[in-house]
């Protein structure tokens, strides 16, 4: 029972070092907290659930943008500019704070009709949700192995 | 998860029969009070922040329904559906949240619309077509606890 303890209490640490170091690094801001609120013995993967929405729907705007700004003299801007819109709306709406970041400047790249710009902001966007959900990934595994090994998700308090 | 948030929803209905609708509150403390039978519609064609505000309204003891866009707003009144409160974003397909917002007041809807915002200057512009308020994006549980604190009060 000790080691099991012990166990869990490592897999806790591990945890909370890990989810304070995505706010420190900019991958995420309070509004990811506020979605960690939701999360409780009922809805125990709500937060997984939603952010799985959030990448699902990165994918399908960067593959649409992308086509809007592939063909140089015929570039859509205005679609590329609803697909910024969107993403940074939903970036900023589960704490994805990098995307967000990168999502203004992709913003005042469709402004000005600047293509290349829009296409670096989109490599950009992409390499950042990519990360994000590699990271974010690494941490729904370290909530399971607490679950698994008897413990209960600590509440993590970001300053 | 959708079917988990409705399994919650018929949880808090279960809770909801059992337990007084109010509570008393010790001076210096705030409770968390449930509210039988308010209705929220959340319109938002993002379905990762439609999510979050539907798991932010059943947190605070209220039932959520949806619609991607403002036409599906607009077509649930229509067909006899009402709301205590109306979450309205704004750039959506088919209609946009002040279009729908507008069309919703010609109907004679009275329910509290909230219009939500990604720019200062959408919040002119929904308020002139009948919005109550407008909140910035992204919203918070405390956005969502104050609007349903308020419409307790004018209840």
């Amino acid at each position: 029972l000790h080691a099991m303890n012990t166990v869990v209490a490592q897999l806790q640490r591990r945890f909370q070092d890990y989810l304070v170091s995505l706010y420190q690094q900019g991958f995420l801001d309070n509004q990811f907290t506020e979605l960690r609120k939701l999360q409780d013995e009922g809805t125990p993967d709500f937060v997984a659930e939603v952010v799985s929405l959030f990448f699902d729907d990165c994918s399908k705007l960067i593959n649409s943008m992308s086509r809007s700004l592939e063909r140089p003299e015929n570039v859509d801007f205005k679609q590329v500019d609803s697909g910024v819109h969107q993403l940074k709306g939903s970036s900023s709406s589960v704490g994805a704070r990098r995307v967000k970041n990168v999502c203004i400047s992709f913003k005042e790249c469709c402004d000005v009709q600047n293509r290349e710009g829009c296409l670096r902001c989109l490599q950009q966007v992409d390499y950042e949700y990519k990360m994000l959900k590699t990271k974010l990934q690494d941490l729904f595994n370290l909530e399971q192995q607490i679950v698994q090994a008897g413990g209960a998700i600590p509440q993590v308090n970001i300053n | 998860m959708l079917e988990s948030l409705n399994r919650k929803t018929e949880d808090l209905t279960v809770d909801s029969k059992s337990k007084e609708e109010e509570e008393e509150v010790p001076a210096g403390q705030v409770v968390k009070k449930t509210f039988k039978k308010l209705c929220v519609l959340v319109v938002d064609d993002d379905r990762s922040c439609r999510s979050l505000y539907m798991g932010f309204i059943q947190m605070r003891g209220a039932f959520p329904y949806m619609a991607e866009n403002g036409e599906e707003a607009v077509n649930l009144y229509r067909d006899g559906q009402t709301f205590n409160l109306i979450l309205m974003d704004n750039e959506m397909p088919v209609m946009d949240g002040v279009s729908a917002t507008k069309e919703l007041r010609d109907l004679g809807v009275t329910s509290m619309i909230v219009g939500l915002t990604s720019h200062e200057d959408e919040n002119s512009v929904f308020m002139e077509a009948g919005a109550d308020h407008c909140l910035a994006k992204p919203i918070t549980f405390e956005n969502i606890y104050l609007l349903i604190e308020q419409l307790k009060d004018e209840g």
